[in-house]
């Protein structure tokens, strides 16, 4: 793993992930700033060009780190939280949010862990009816596992708080460490999935279709939960036929029975993150197609309800509809 | 393959005629009309030569900006690049330094480069007043960086605006032995990474140029009906999807028919790129 170069909040230098890390990096350039708003999302500053030698930023979270997750973001098993321990992600998916929501490619990982695990306990004990945390809402939890330590910190923590579940999103085939500990119970390793087509023509940098497939493969087979997210769910010609041959190729690997739970959601985003993703790629095809817009939030015209309905019909004849959910 | 370009691209800054004799000879630049202290060639490159310290920096950069860069958008560049001698106490003379950090030890301000280039050294630049003969930090000794970027943030990209220093002089080598002859021989000795720092920034530059620029099918509307500025960014974008989606030949048959205003060709380019986006399954 190659960053440009390392910078690292004052407040932090001596914290015990900074040092691993640096350990880790050396060769790269290590620059001390006070915050990391000195260098990530200035105005004026430029995802795309960012996006070719991208930095590492370690930081320190500050006020809160645990918010609530937004309606219908994870399958119902209590009050849903998210907490984003890094903000932007390795890989560099066409349709992703990240790039309308942050003028900088850079990755800032936030170290101060135990500040996140409070948080995660304050909100697990203010709800009784239980609570479910997503990590990989603004980045790639497992991605930068080498790195970020994220699972070697987090497992065991929250395998000493069963009744809280730990929901990691991720595109990653980095899940060697995860097959180093025992499984838990409370924990769900989710990993999204699009045709091999959109994949390779949209999710840059991202492992293979199979290569992530026999990831989790490796995860069912040790025990872990694992989920299937079949988004964002692009329609155009031929989507209904794309979508048959993926279901087949993730329930060919994947034992559709054992699943935590599957689901299916469209491509959405805000309309002002649309706008700067234009400015970015005024040239890129998905980006020029017609919209909708509801509620602030775009979708592809090409898509939207009646396409939702064909593939969840086409879902069902390989999933258990008790496990699915159709993502908001 | 060169760029040419009728537009500026990069501008180089540097303080000393000294540092823009060698600058001009890689890059074959020409004094531009009755200026003589700015230089440029057909491939998008500019120089400006600003005198030693920030003042001076300062000064011709207003000089410049007011002779320059009202003239036409097309002479601001995106990319802005700090290139000179500067003092270190440990790297020999000759080496290059690529700034991560800029600093001005009068505000005690600092700034940070986007890391773009790439090279053997990097670290802070500390911009001074007075040359310095002690060195007491572990940064390179310069006279001008702090105030170039200051300046260069008000017309160039953020990330484009980069700076590398060459070691003129250090503990073992002091500043009284910097002649114009070292300053040829140390810039000579870097070409090939002055050169290759240069091609870079200038390509980015260049990408970005031609992202921002205006499609061929919108400027001969353009150039064809009025449009007030609503319209045109309206049309503009149409013709940009038109483009995206691989839809060119459909745009110019469109264009050909008869329409009677900007609306009526805003209203026609729509409807088309909406029927066509409902289609999903054959």
């Amino acid at each position: 793993m190659k960053f440009s170069g390392v910078y690292i909040e004052r407040a932090i230098a001596e914290h015990e992930l900074t040092q691993r890390i640096i350990a880790r990096v050396s060769g790269t350039p290590v620059i001390t700033i006070d915050r990391y708003g000195e260098v990530f999302n200035r105005a004026g500053q430029n995802f795309r060009i960012q996006k070719r030698a991208p930095a590492l930023i370690l930081a320190k979270k500050h006020g809160k780190t645990v918010l609530p997750a937004p309606e219908g973001y994870g399958f119902e098993q209590g009050r849903g939280f998210y907490f984003s321990h890094m903000l932007n992600c390795l890989y560099d998916c066409r349709y992703c949010f990240l790039q309308g929501m942050y003028r900088s490619a850079h990755y800032v990982l936030f170290v101060n862990y135990e500040d996140f695990m409070a948080g995660i306990d304050a909100e697990a004990l203010n709800h009784d009816e239980g609570t479910v945390f997503y990590s990989g809402y603004d980045c790639d939890s497992l991605a930068m596992e080498p790195i970020s330590a994220f699972c070697e910190s987090f497992i065991p923590f929250f395998a000493n708080r069963p009744a809280s579940i730990l929901e990691i999103r991720t595109k990653s085939t980095q899940v060697r460490q995860l097959l180093d500990f025992q499984p838990i119970d409370n924990c769900v390793v989710a990993m999204s999935f699009t045709p091999e087509a959109a994949s390779k023509r949209w999710e840059h940098k991202v492992p293979t279709l199979n290569k992530r497939l026999q990831a989790m493969k490796k995860l069912q087979r040790s025990g872990w939960k694992v989920a299937v997210r079949f988004e964002p769910v692009i329609g155009e010609a031929g989507v209904e036929a794309e979508y048959e041959r993926l279901f087949s190729q993730t329930f060919g690997v994947l034992s559709a029975d054992e699943l935590h739970s599957v689901s299916l959601g469209e491509f959405r985003l805000p309309a002002q993150f649309h706008k700067n993703l234009v400015n970015l790629y005024p040239d890129e095809d998905l980006l020029a197609r017609e919209t909708v817009q509801h509620d602030g939030m775009l979708s592809l015209a090409a898509g939207g309800e009646a396409l939702l309905e064909a593939l969840e019909d086409r879902l069902f004849s390989y999933v258990d509809r008790s496990r699915y959910y159709r993502c908001a | 393959m060169p760029i040419v370009s009728e537009s500026v691209l990069i501008t180089l800054v540097v303080a000393l005629p000294a540092e823009a004799g060698p600058l001009k000879d890689f890059f074959q630049l020409k004094p531009l009309r009755a200026t003589n202290n700015v230089f440029q060639s057909d491939q998008g490159i500019r120089l400006l030569v600003t005198g030693v310290g920030r003042k001076n920096l300062n000064q011709s950069f207003a000089r410049f900006t007011r002779s320059e860069l009202t003239k036409a958008s097309q002479q601001v560049s995106p990319a802005w690049f700090n290139i000179g001698i500067a003092g270190h106490r440990e790297l020999a003379v000759g080496e290059m330094m690529v700034a991560n950090k800029i600093s001005c030890a009068v505000s005690a301000q600092s700034s940070f480069p986007t890391p773009v280039l790439s090279g053997n050294n990097y670290g802070e630049v500390l911009t001074v007043d007075e040359p310095e003969l002690t060195y007491p930090q572990n940064a390179v000794y310069d006279m001008e960086a702090h105030a170039f970027w200051d300046m260069a943030l008000n017309y160039g990209m953020l990330d484009l605006i980069q700076c590398c220093k060459l070691i003129s002089d250090s503990p073992h080598d002091g500043v009284e032995k910097i002649t114009a002859a070292l300053i040829d021989e140390i810039f000579y000795a870097a070409s090939y990474e002055i050169r290759q720092h240069v091609d870079l920034l200038r390509n980015l530059a260049y990408e970005q140029q031609q992202l921002m620029s205006d499609p061929a099918p919108y400027l001969e509307i353009a150039d064809r009906i009025h449009l007030n500025v609503n319209q045109a960014l309206q049309v503009r974008r149409l013709c940009q999807r038109f483009i995206a989606l691989n839809r060119e030949s459909e745009l110019e048959a469109l264009l050909a028919t008869e329409y009677h205003s900007a609306r009526d060709l805003t209203h026609i380019l729509r409807e088309s790129l909406k029927s066509a986006g409902k289609v999903i399954e054959e």
